[in-house]
């Protein structure tokens, strides 16, 4: 091999690393950062200040610290520092950004470093940059100081990285930041905090990139700021898009095409007139248009990201309990010990017992809820009389105003709302609402539009944050808590859309939907992924059975995004009954279902009761609340006005006038 | 004191070169919403054509023209060509902000190719600095800040009075409601950018006069000053623009009186960054109305 080519495989390699640093912002976490040559750059630097030795550099900018640190010292610290200036760019830039707004923070963030950089002569020495850094090996190569010995310390790192990565993104962290990636807002809804998992997937393409902006450093022997312009990051970009993005070999190829070849097939191109730029200028042009080409041909790129495939076999096996079972087992959360991976499922009767029947309870929420009974029966009773009292004092001004019926058959109150207020602009879309729902209960919420059913939803899931009242949920004050915080405590919702993860499979929409118990982080998914693997083998039976159950089970390997609507509403179903809630908030789980598949969506509502979970549902179909719930809080003007049964709503006159009133009343 | 008034008549010529810029930037993003990196090869491409025309005619006002044309011919081929065919397919916004940077990337290297990266000059005659009052300013400075009054008020006049700017609001409030009501909302954004160019051309023509060389990168180099101005008036409102504008401009004149003058850049970036995190909406924004169900974080 001649001294050339391995010139040009030590390039590649490098920048190879570096592409892998972006594959883990974008086309992870698909964080558009415009500014991952700063951090390739912070790398090179630290790297450099650590390993030169001292006045390397003529006078009379002589190199003040020389250090003299040995190669993997330097490295080491490259990232470490590369790492911790990502955690503080990110930490600012992935708090509440729009995607393109972040770009052009972490631009501006890289266009200030190098200002600053190029400005400070003491340490980086300005815009000379620093020269003479320590190759390791390099004086024992045959080839020289370009020499090979360093080439092969390059394809370890690169190897290196590629393992951790590629086992990284086949643990359950990998998902998560996929899932980010998908639909943030429904990682939030199933209890991910997004924000820090933004912000681990910006730091861990921070350390890889620092990684190689040490190997740059140590194979170009010198850096300055016009190594790392923007530039630089957009042809990164331009081989992860070739080579595919969010994969791993996709990337490297990508890179090896763009970088270098793409750059040594330009070199042939003769200079034009005395142009010495229009080599680069034609390469650049060049690189311009396959970016266009391929987002407009082939947007995913040459390899596109893998799917993850779930290997169970479909058939086989003993026919397991139902989604009733299913749901009564998750629901209760029991702590699953043991690390046989035995289906939860197993180990509960086929055919729990329905809610109405007397009875031994079904679980440790059953019991805990007859323990609680004495004490909220009180509460409740409070709470009506307080609801009384307020609707009396404001009974003057809006007579539409009702007391919830001081007579009801008092359950304890699973969650809680009073005077709740949230106003948008000059206008109030929840006004003083209070409204109570049972525990095990089916609740309905209705209202005409604009009544401020769907900021309710919004409000106790904690997407929105009231301006007034409070939010108690089995106990805990949950108003203004973070969504993902809530979701986490066992409140759960559906969108009116459903709001699947369109690019991960309907396996990894349900395993994603599982509870996590801290199987998501890098540590876990880098040091013992067999043992994670074990214990997501439970989840993944659970999940085949929930899916048999709703008849999705054949589809478990597509994408999600490529089910019909009503499949998603069904996958959106599996994934509540996966995820366990203690009590769901159903926004319109009707709307847009065939009548059909209507009547499939009341009996997975059901059991989804009798399991014993809370559901409060805003739904515009009365014959099918009707048939459903317990109860109808009716809201109407920001306001709950009325609570009760369908037919003593509909003898509610202010509630007939308010909603009821609009259609014919001998439909409803 | 009167270095810091000094400090201001600079900074009304640079507020008004950056209004130039950022105006045409705030209309678009308001009318077609693409975040458009290749915003400053617009600016570019103005300042090499009047460059052209001005080495072969030395006529300023030629040149301006050109400058005009040729802004609006690549903003205009940039829509046409490029992002409409991709908005059509209604992607992520983000991949219309990646075409647009494969856009910057194509033209700033097209310049490079027929003009090298060699820096030119235009030819002017020589103008000396007149004192206006406190100010210290050349006659060039004078018609900077005229035009930009004039091209100001000439937007306002055509968003407020004329059919073709009431369509832009409508298109800007909703394309597919516009769309409904007889609106081809595709010509109007065809149109907007045309206008965004044309006015981008004039300002790169000028931004050339002031920066004194031309280098395929004077655009892009100016982009992100631009985007701060945007930002600070609220991306999609003409009018904050011309505020933010102005507050970007004096800020970094008048910060170059105290530190060093390369760092007046990071003035902007640091108000850029600032404005981001505290008001991502702009400093004029008004608080948000209506809760669309299922909001995102």
């Amino acid at each position: 091999m001649s001294q050339y080519l391995i010139g040009l495989a030590t390039t590649g390699v490098i920048l190879s690393i570096i592409t892998l640093a972006l594959n883990v912002r974008w086309g992870w976490a698909g964080e558009f950062d415009i500014a991952l040559f700063a951090f390739v750059a912070i790398g090179a630097y630290i790297y450099s200040v650590l390993t030169l030795a001292p006045n390397t550099l003529p006078p009379p900018s002589g190199y003040i610290l020389g250090l003299r640190a040995p190669f993997l010292v330097g490295v080491i610290a490259a990232i470490v520092v590369s790492g911790a200036a990502s955690a503080i760019v990110g930490a600012v830039a992935l708090r509440k950004l729009r995607d393109d707004y972040f770009g052009i923070t972490t631009l501006a963030f890289a266009l200030i470093l190098a200002l600053v950089i190029g400005q400070y002569t003491p340490l980086f020495d300005g815009y000379e940059g620093l020269f003479g850094m320590p190759q390791p090996l390099s004086s024992m190569s045959p080839f020289g100081p370009d020499g090979g010995y360093f080439l092969g310390i390059c394809i370890i790192a690169l190897l290196i990285t590629y393992l951790v990565l590629q086992r990284l993104l086949k643990s359950p962290f990998g998902r998560a930041v996929r899932s980010v990636r998908e639909d943030d807002t429904a990682s939030l809804a199933f209890g991910r905090n997004v924000y820090l998992l933004k912000l681990k997937a910006y730091i861990l393409g921070g350390c890889v990139a620092g990684l190689g902006g040490a190997l740059l450093a140590a194979y170009i022997t010198a850096f300055n700021p016009y190594g790392w312009t923007p530039q630089e990051t957009f042809l990164i970009y331009a081989s992860l898009f070739i080579g595919g993005t969010g994969n791993a070999l996709g990337a490297v190829i990508g890179t090896f095409f763009v970088e270098v070849g793409v750059q040594e097939v330009t070199r042939y191109v003769p200079q034009i007139g005395s142009n010495a730029s229009s080599g680069d200028a034609i390469r650049l042009v060049l690189i311009g248009l396959m970016i266009v080409a391929i987002l407009w041909w082939r947007p995913r790129g040459v390899l596109p990201e893998r799917r993850a495939m779930d290997l169970l076999a479909d058939e086989g096996g003993t026919r397991l309990p139902g989604l009733r079972a299913m749901l009564a087992a998750a629901g209760h959360r029991t702590p699953r010990s043991g690390p046989a991976p035995v289906p939860a499922a197993q180990q509960v009767p086929a055919a729990a017992p329905p809610r109405t029947t007397p009875g031994p309870a079904p679980g440790p929420a059953r019991a805990s809820a007859a323990d609680a009974q004495q004490g909220a029966q009180q509460g409740a009773q409070q709470g009506a009389q307080q609801g009384a009292q307020q609707g009396a004092q404001q009974g003057a001004q809006l007579s539409v105003r009702t007391p919830v019926p001081a007579g009801r058959e008092a359950g304890p109150a699973s969650l809680e709302v009073t005077h709740l207020t949230k106003a948008f602009g000059g206008v109030k879309a929840v006004d003083d609402a209070s409204l109570s729902v049972r525990a095990g209960s089916l609740t309905g919420l209705i209202g005409p539009n604009g009544a401020g059913k769907s900021t309710m939803i919004n409000l106790i899931s904690g997407f929105e944050a009231p301006d007034s009242g409070t939010i108690v949920f089995d106990g805990q004050r949950i108003e203004g808590r973070s969504p993902h915080a809530i979701s986490q405590l066992g409140l759960m919702r559906s969108f009116q859309t459903p709001r699947e993860w369109p690019g991960l499979t309907v396996m990894e929409n349900m395993l994603l939907a599982t509870p996590i118990e801290g199987r998501e982080t890098i540590w876990r998914g880098m040091l013992t992924p067999r043992r994670l693997r074990a214990a997501e083998l439970r989840d993944r039976v659970q999940a085949r059975e929930l899916l048999d159950e709703v008849g999705l089970l054949k589809l478990k390997n597509e994408p999600a995004g490529n089910l019909s609507g009503g499949q998603k509403r069904l996958l959106e179903f599996a994934r509540l009954a996966a995820a366990g809630p203690r009590l769901v908030l159903l926004d319109e789980p009707q709307a847009g279902v065939n009548p059909v598949l209507r009547e499939r969506m009341a009996e997975l509502i059901r059991s989804m009761a009798s399991a014993g979970v809370t559901v409060l549902m805003v739904e515009h179909n009365l014959p099918f609340l009707e048939s459903l719930c317990d109860y109808v809080i009716v809201m109407a003007l920001g306001s709950c006005i009325a609570t009760g049964s369908m037919s003593e709503l509909r003898a509610n006159a202010s509630v007939v006038d308010a909603y009821l009133g609009q259609v014919d009343v001998a439909d409803v | 004191m009167s270095n810091f008034l000094l400090g201001i008549g600079f900074g009304l010529v640079t507020a008004s070169i950056l209004a130039l810029a950022t105006v045409p930037l705030s209309l678009q993003m308001s009318v077609a919403r693409i975040p458009n990196f290749a915003h400053g090869e617009i600016l570019t491409a103005g300042a090499y054509a009047a460059y052209v025309v001005n080495e072969h005619v030395s006529n300023i006002y030629l040149a301006a023209l050109a400058a005009v044309l040729a802004g609006g011919a690549v903003a205009f081929l940039m829509n046409a060509l490029l992002l409409q065919p991709f908005a059509r397919r209604r992607p992520k916004l983000l991949i219309l902000f990646i075409l647009t940077i494969a856009a910057s990337l194509i033209i700033q290297n097209i310049i490079l190719l027929f003009f090298t990266g060699n820096s030119l000059a235009y030819k002017l005659p020589a103008s000396a600095p007149h004192h206006m009052g406190p100010f210290l300013l050349t006659g060039m400075n004078l018609f900077t800040i005229a035009a930009a009054v004039v091209v100001m008020l000439a937007v306002h006049l055509l968003l407020k009075y004329t059919k073709f700017g009431k369509a832009q609001r409508a298109v800007a409030d909703s394309r597919e409601l516009a769309q409904v009501t007889g609106i081809n909302s595709e010509r109007i954004i065809r149109l907007t950018w045309l206008l965004d160019g044309l006015i981008a051309g004039f300002a790169g023509f000028l931004l050339g006069i002031s920066s004194g060389t031309l280098t395929p990168t004077l655009g892009q180099g100016y982009l992100l000053v631009i985007f701060a101005a945007a930002i600070l008036g609220g991306i999609g409102r003409p009018y904050g623009a011309m505020a933010g504008a102005l507050v970007i401009g004096l800020a970094m004149e008048i910060s170059a009186l105290y530190i060093p003058a390369s760092y007046k850049e990071v003035v902007a970036f640091g108000l850029l960054i600032l404005t981001l995190l505290v008001r991502p909406n702009g400093i004029f924004a008004a608080p948000r109305v209506g809760g669309a169900a299922g909001a995102t974080a």
